[in-house]
């Protein structure tokens, strides 16, 4: 484990930097020029809906977009320490996944094999990145379940994934992915198939984590409340682009893209009650992604579109006048852009 | 007062469990346990609980799209389980079912107009009624007429929904079971299926009986909120009342543990311990007192009945009075 | 409940099918009628007397019952009778015909699924590549080729044409191959066991490849990745062995069909086996080596069944014995 990290030193260097990334399948532009960055100890979330490219954004940091459909074809991921991992190859790649980046994912009913007891599967972890005796490694996976809040951690270690239920899954999950002490999670929706009792376990699991190990979190999900509960700062992603990205307070107080501000009206209980019982909805879907149209993402649905829209894609840029720490991709915060 | 569309009195939903080479009976889960409820005309009730609670398999007894091994379920008068088969038939063009995953529910090799107009079919009616209907309810869900000739896979998320709940409306039902019918859908789709299940109901004056997990999704649709906890009823009320005041335990978990939307107020505190008990060996007493933080030998001994404690709110909690007389412990609304 | 429990129990329900199985056989063969009329009747200079007694002299004469377990009690003891036709005993010719047909059966199985696993690891984990539909394609035909054909196709080739190959039996009548018996019977395998392997690789492929594919879009499989682990270790350690559950039932039925298929494979290669041995009693009427036959052959196919069963218990832990 790692020994106390002050925050003040973690805050300063990023553990992973994301720059300009590209990742198609075929004609479908799924990530299209995404970056971001994440601090030790630090929790970025990466919200979006189905189809925003998100959870392809993950899956290029891993190195594991399936080559047979689709390729990271632009931009830089730097991982502290490991320099750009763009163009490693599938061995150099591997050493990095589990060690340095452990990742969780959404479904743990299907995301364990269910033919090894769990303890197995953590102890295998651990056992392909470091030099570690096969009783010790058992030992150590005993110790991590603890860790993860699972009772009787000595007997759960011989159960099959079957025998558990979804949520101590998950923290199985868990325990794989902090096995080898990595310097980033990644976590792709991981509480969103779970109940809500379990998933406020999740969450208080996952930030205690954070605290213990002082690794940076990616934590990708499609819910604004999740995002309330875990997050420092925030990427909105939209039809693979992020849109608004921001410290959590200013983002969820002060939404300014229109899609981060739709998005949070169409969450219940959010918008103030009226007379009339309607959610404020986003009308309309997401535009196709292998057939982008001209101009801003979102303007076919965006309520505040005008000529400029229409004709070129807005840059992410701070907002004129506004908070320097935040950045919006909308016309309306280019000084002189609005008509 | 009118009288309910609705009636289900004790309704009990049991599963035998076999083991064993023989096949022989090993125990009962009794997925749904002496329910009770009603729902008036152009009211909404909504089922909540985790998975696992019996919350889908009770909206399932009541459709009698899953037999009911006890109890009573009365629809416009009729008494449901007691129905032959032509009757029953005629009952089902009144009460119908939107389900939750619109991709699944759907058959990929059927027309939009032949999934809707199925209904049409099979209670009889002419081509030309079955047209202008499908055409008629298209348009209602905010599809229009020119979806009819196209295929589920050809729709979105949204609009496969949109489309279940045509068929669900197909013959004017009085009263359509949603089963969690937005949360397979993106938030901002969510909305607008949320907002066409409210509008529809307005215009047609439905009555629905929404089961769902999403709390803050129930407090802005329901009329009156029912919490299941492993088969039972735990707690039921007026949404304003239930959100305003919670009683039981587990409604005050299962709210704090709801996460609110500000950042500022997080819930890592409020976390309770545990999992759903297995239903097949469910604890003893109340069901709820393993993950209970109040609970007394009484709890562990004895279950507790549901009990009114104010108009038209029922706790099934031994020490309900306590909470209701201490000063309601999270009056603040979900924010 | 215990593995060892659940052994006992199946062991339990295997002896009783097999019982079963003489009850059905035993009746069967009685109702054709007394063997002995049906031998001898035509023949020149056969009167009643003489078919009496030598009904009697087999034991023919008692009651249904009688006789049912008489013969239960000997096979029970192994002993099948005697060979109408062959005059020998019927257990020693089960042995040896038996040991011919698991000579070539065994190496045919075990090759074919070491092979199949190779293909369909090089297949699965190239999906809809050139060389995905090029061991579709094949495993198609090979699946769908009639046994006898692919048989005469390679005698044809390596014993006509090349003639490095011998066509038929299972040893040289004089001059073994390189002058060693071991050699030469050997060398005698190669065809007919070609010839299965082609065949059980063919259909393990087709089923082993799509089962694989299946497995490798699982979610556990993208976790292992991301975990770290070599690709070999993903693939044959986390993969294969969850692709194999589908595939063990069929394997329990391979080792029923390769008691249906063993008259082809053993009559196109004139394979001493049990095969054409079942085949010849069958065409003579040899009663008690057809029974004996019989019987061996559905101990073997209940044995296969018992082990695919424990074979499932002991790869897929989901299986909940009881």
């Amino acid at each position: 484990m790692n020994a106390m990290i002050d925050p003040a030193d973690v805050r300063s260097a990023s553990v992973l930097e994301v720059s300009g990334l590209e990742t198609r399948f075929g004609a479908v532009r799924a990530v299209d020029g995404v970056s971001f960055a994440v601090a030790r100890g630090e929790t970025l979330c990466i919200v979006g809906e189905s189809g925003s490219g998100k959870s392809a954004t993950a899956l290029s940091v891993m190195g594991l977009i399936p080559s047979g459909s689709g390729r990271v074809a632009a931009g830089s991921i730097r991982l502290a320490g490991h320099g750009e991992l763009r163009g490693l190859s599938d061995a150099a790649m591997a050493e990095i996944r589990g060690r340095a980046i452990g990742m969780v994912f959404q479904e743990p009913m299907t995301s364990l094999n269910p033919v090894f007891r769990v303890g197995t599967q953590i102890a295998e972890v651990m056992r392909r990145h470091e030099d570690i005796s096969r009783s010790a490694a058992r030992d150590r996976a005993v110790d991590l379940l603890r860790m993860v809040g699972i009772p009787s951690p000595e007997s759960r270690a011989q159960d099959y994934p079957h025998q558990l239920s979804g949520g101590m899954r998950q923290r199985v999950m868990i325990a794989m992915a902090i096995a080898c002490d990595p310097m980033l999670i990644l976590a792709d929706e991981p509480t969103t198939a779970l109940d809500v009792t379990i998933q406020a376990q999740i969450l208080a699991l996952i930030d205690a984590l954070k605290h213990r190990l002082g690794s940076g979190i990616v934590f990708i999900t499609h819910d604004l409340r999740v995002v309330a509960q875990i997050a420092q700062q925030v990427c909105v992603m939209y039809a693979g682009v992020v849109v608004e990205r921001a410290p959590v307070r200013a983002l969820l107080r002060d939404p300014l893209h229109p899609y981060t501000v739709g998005l949070m009206a169409s969450v219940p209980g959010t918008a103030p009650r009226s007379g009339l019982r309607r959610l404020p909805a986003i009308p309309g879907t997401v535009p196709n992604l292998a057939a982008l149209p001209k101009g801003c993402r979102f303007r076919n649905r965006c309520p505040r579109a005008f000529a400029l829209c229409a004709e070129a894609e807005p840059p992410l840029a701070v907002p004129a006048n506004g908070d320097p720490e935040r950045e919006v991709r909308c016309w309306l915060y280019v000084e002189g852009a609005a008509a | 007062m009118t009288a309910p569309l609705l009636e289900v009195e004790d309704l009990d939903v049991h599963f035998p469990v076999f083991r064993g080479p023989l096949r022989r009976r090993a125990g009962t889960v009794r997925a749904v346990d002496g329910v009770s409820l009603r729902v008036m005309p152009g009211e909404t009730l909504a089922l909540v609980g985790e998975s696992g609670c019996g919350k889908s398999t009770l909206g399932r007894a009541v459709l009698r799209l899953q037999e009911p091994s006890g109890g009573q379920v009365r629809f416009e008068g009729q008494d449901l389980l007691h129905l032959g088969k032509r009757d029953l038939k005629a009952a089902r063009r009144r009460m119908r079912m939107v389900f939750q995953d619109p991709h699944a529910s759907l058959n990929p090799r059927l027309r939009a107009a032949e999934i809707i107009g199925e209904a049409f079919t099979i209670h009889g009616c002419t081509r030309a009624e079955r047209d202008a209907g499908v055409a008629e309810l298209l348009t209602l869900v905010g599809l229009g007429p020119d979806f009819a000739q196209r295929f589920p896979h050809e729709f979105s998320g949204g609009q496969r929904q949109r489309l279940g709940i045509a068929r669900a409306l197909a013959l004017h039902p009085s009263f359509v079971v949603c089963d969690e019918p937005v949360s397979a859908l993106d938030v901002s789709v969510q909305a607008q299926i949320v907002n066409l299940l409210m509008e529809l109901q307005e215009r047609l004056g439905l009555s629905y009986l929404f089961i769902s997990h999403d709390l803050h999704l129930v407090e802005f649709i329901a009329d009156r909120v029912a919490v299941m906890y492993l088969g039972r009823i735990v707690e039921t009320a007026p949404a304003a009342a239930l959100f305003a005041g919670p009683l039981h335990p587990y409604t005050r978990a299962l709210l704090a543990a709801s996460p609110s939307i500000d950042p500022d107020r997080r819930a890592a505190d409020a976390v309770i311990e545990g999992e759903l008990p297995s239903p097949l060996n469910p604890p003893s007493g109340c069901a709820f007192h393993p993950r209970c933080p109040h609970a007394t030998d009484q709890c562990r001994a004895e279950m507790p009945p549901l009990a009114a404690l104010a108009t038209g709110h029922d706790v099934r909690c031994w020490h309900a009075a306590d909470w209701m007389a201490a000063a309601p412990a999270r009056a603040e609304a979900l924010g | 409940m215990g593995t060892a429990r659940y052994i006992t129990r199946r062991l339990i329900f295997a002896v009783c099918l097999i019982w079963g199985v003489s009850v059905i056989l035993f009746a069967m063969i009685n109702a054709i009628g007394n063997p002995i009329e049906i031998l001898l009747a035509e023949r020149p200079g056969i009167t009643d007397e003489i078919i009496e007694s030598v009904t009697k002299y087999y034991g023919l004469d008692g009651s249904v019952t009688d006789r049912y377990f008489t013969w239960l009690w000997a096979i029970v003891r192994l002993d099948f009778g005697t060979s109408i036709i062959y005059n020998l005993p019927v257990s020693e010719m089960l042995v040896i015909y038996g040991m011919e047909t698991l000579k070539i059966q065994i190496p045919g199985i075990v090759i074919a699924l070491f092979v199949s696993v190779m293909i369909s690891v090089l297949a699965a984990t190239r999906q809809y590549s050139k060389v995905d539909f090029g061991v579709i394609a094949g495993a198609m035909v090979g699946h769908s080729l009639p046994g006898f054909l692919l048989g005469i196709i390679l005698i044809l080739i390596f014993s006509y044409w090349l003639g490095i190959l011998p066509s038929y039996g299972a040893y040289s009548t004089r001059n073994p191959v390189m002058g060693s018996e071991v050699i030469d019977g050997l060398w005698h395998m190669v065809l007919p066991v070609s010839m299965l392997v082609f065949f059980n690789t063919a259909t393990l492929t087709l089923l082993l490849r799509s089962s694989l594919v299946d497995v490798l879009r699982q979610d556990f499989i993208t976790a292992a990745r991301a975990s770290g682990l070599p690709e070999r270790r993903v693939v044959f350690g986390h993969a294969l062995r969850n692709a194999f559950i589908p595939v063990l039932t069929y394997l329990g039925i391979l080792f029923g069909l390769m008691l249906g298929t063993a008259p082809v494979t053993e009559t196109v290669f004139t394979w001493p086996g049990l095969g054409a041995l079942y085949i010849m009693a069958i065409q003579q009427l040899d009663y008690p080596l057809i029974m004996g036959a019989t019987m061996i052959i559905t101990v073997m196919l209940v044995t296969a069944t018992l082990l695919t069963d424990i074979a499932y218990v002991v790869i897929d832990p989901r299986i909940r014995l009881g």
